[in-house]
Order: C-alpha cells, then structure tokens, then sequence
C-alpha cells in the first residue's frame, strides 16, 4: 500500500484554495452582503467598507491561486492562518468557530513541506539541478 | 533573474495592481442605494401585522420583522455571509430575538445590510 500520507498537504493545499477561491469570488461579485463583517475600527473616511470587503475577497482569490500553483506555499498559508484567525477572533459565535478551524488547515500547511505538485518543489529542483551542474 | 523571482515580480504586480484597480473602481461608483444609518432610519409607509409575515416563512418569500420594521429578506437568504439557515429561520417570525444575539462587532454593519429590505413597519 503506498504511503497516503504524501497527499495530504495536497489535499489540504487544495481544500483550502477551493474554500478561498470561494469566498474571495462572493465577496467580489456581491460586496455589499458581506459589509456586516467589517470590523467597526476600520472604518474611515478614504476607503468605504464594500472596498474593504473587495479588498479582502482580491487577497483570498490571489490567495487561492497561490496555493493552486503552490508558489511561496508556506508563506501564503501562514498569511491566509493569521487572517483567518484575526477573523474568527473578531466574530465570535459559531462562525469564528468555523473560521478557527480553517486557521488551524492553514497553520498545518505552513509547517508542512511543499508537495512534489507545487511550483515551489518544482524551483527548489531546479536550482538542485544547477548546483549540481555547476 | 530566477524564474521564481519574476513569478514573484508579476503575483505582486498583479496583487497590488489589482487591489488598486477594485478600490478606485468601487470609490468612483456612484451611490445608488439610499443611506440608512440605523433600523429607525428607515422609514416606510406600509404596515402589515404579525399575521401577514408569518404567511411569508418560507424561502420562496421570507419576510419577518425586527425592533417593529417589517423586512422582506427572500432575496437575501442565498447572499447571507453566515449562510442561509439563520435567515431562514426567522422567516415568518418576529427576527428581534436572534438578530440581537448576533455577535456586537458584525451588528452595526448587520442593521445597515439589512436596510436594504425594509418594506413597512409592524402594526401595533
């Protein structure tokens, strides 16, 4: 039986960009739905909350796709952990509850090594292959 | 330069580029739904009682009512950020309850949402 355990910062790499894809693109296409979580300390006269709320669905999109493509897995994981759990703490209630739990998916993907699928192990290859060329 | 550097180059161009791009789009949009400041702020002629609403509680028309404004919130069921389960349960209902228990730092922007489908007030 071969070793599953190779698939699982693929599976988690990919669960949680399709949850990110998700949510950045509702967020995109229908800001003013989601005006309700912005926080009240951000508020200020220069960017209203529906650009917040774009703002924020642009970075879990790029997000996403970073961790689709898996270039700077690691980095972008640990951004994606820290928001989410900024997030989670500043809702409460079930929904921070729910949001708690996608911070711990991020956080174990930023521990993990990038999988053999990812942009990341592709380059680290690569430069492996100049070093031992040169 | 290493191809990581320039795929790292053109994600940041890209990012930031586009972040800029959605800020000024929306900034220039023009305002199109009127300015509700609070619940009370929203005012409306009609007045239906606590029978009418609870003849709307299902998704296929959802009104209820919160602190005494009569809301039709069939469109927004699907659009809720929370999902649609806590909407359809205050369908034909009177909201107030559940929609203060909602956590404080989501209920200013909450009521503000919500003014968007206000359609009377409750009969007293």
């Amino acid at each position: 039986m071969p070793k599953l355990d190779y698939f699982v910062p693929v599976v988690l790499r990919f669960g949680l960009a399709v949850v990110f894809a998700w949510f950045g693109a509702k967020q995109l296409i229908d800001p003013s739905t989601w005006t309700a979580f912005v926080p009240a300390f951000t508020t200020n006269p220069w960017i209203s909350a529906e650009s917040i709320i774009l703002l924020n669905g642009w970075m879990e999109v790029v997000g996403a796709a970073l961790l689709v493509t898996g270039l700077w897995t690691r980095p972008v994981a640990l951004i994606l952990g820290l928001h989410m759990l900024f997030i989670a703490l500043d809702t409460g209630g079930a929904i921070g509850m729910r949001d708690f739990g996608i911070t711990t998916a991020c956080i174990a993907l930023a521990l993990s090594t990038p999988d053999g699928w990812t942009l990341d192990d592709k380059f680290s290859l690569d430069r492996l292959i100049k070093t031992a060329q040169s | 330069m290493h191809p990581k550097l320039w795929l790292s180059v053109l994600v940041a161009v890209v990012f930031i580029g586009g972040a800029i791009g959605l800020v000024v789009w929306n900034e220039s949009q023009p305002e199109t739904e009127p300015a509700a400041s609070s619940l009370a702020g929203s005012s409306s002629e009609n007045s239906f009682t606590l029978g009418q609403i609870v003849e709307h509680g299902d998704a296929t028309s959802c009104w209820t009512t919160i602190e005494g404004k009569v809301y039709d919130l069939t469109e927004y069921i699907e659009k809720h950020p929370g999902g649609s389960k806590s909407i359809l349960a205050i369908c034909g209902e009177d909201g107030t309850g559940p929609f203060n228990s909602m956590p404080g730092s989501v209920m200013a922007a909450a009521k503000l949402a919500l003014a968007k489908f206000v359609i009377g007030d409750l009969a007293k």
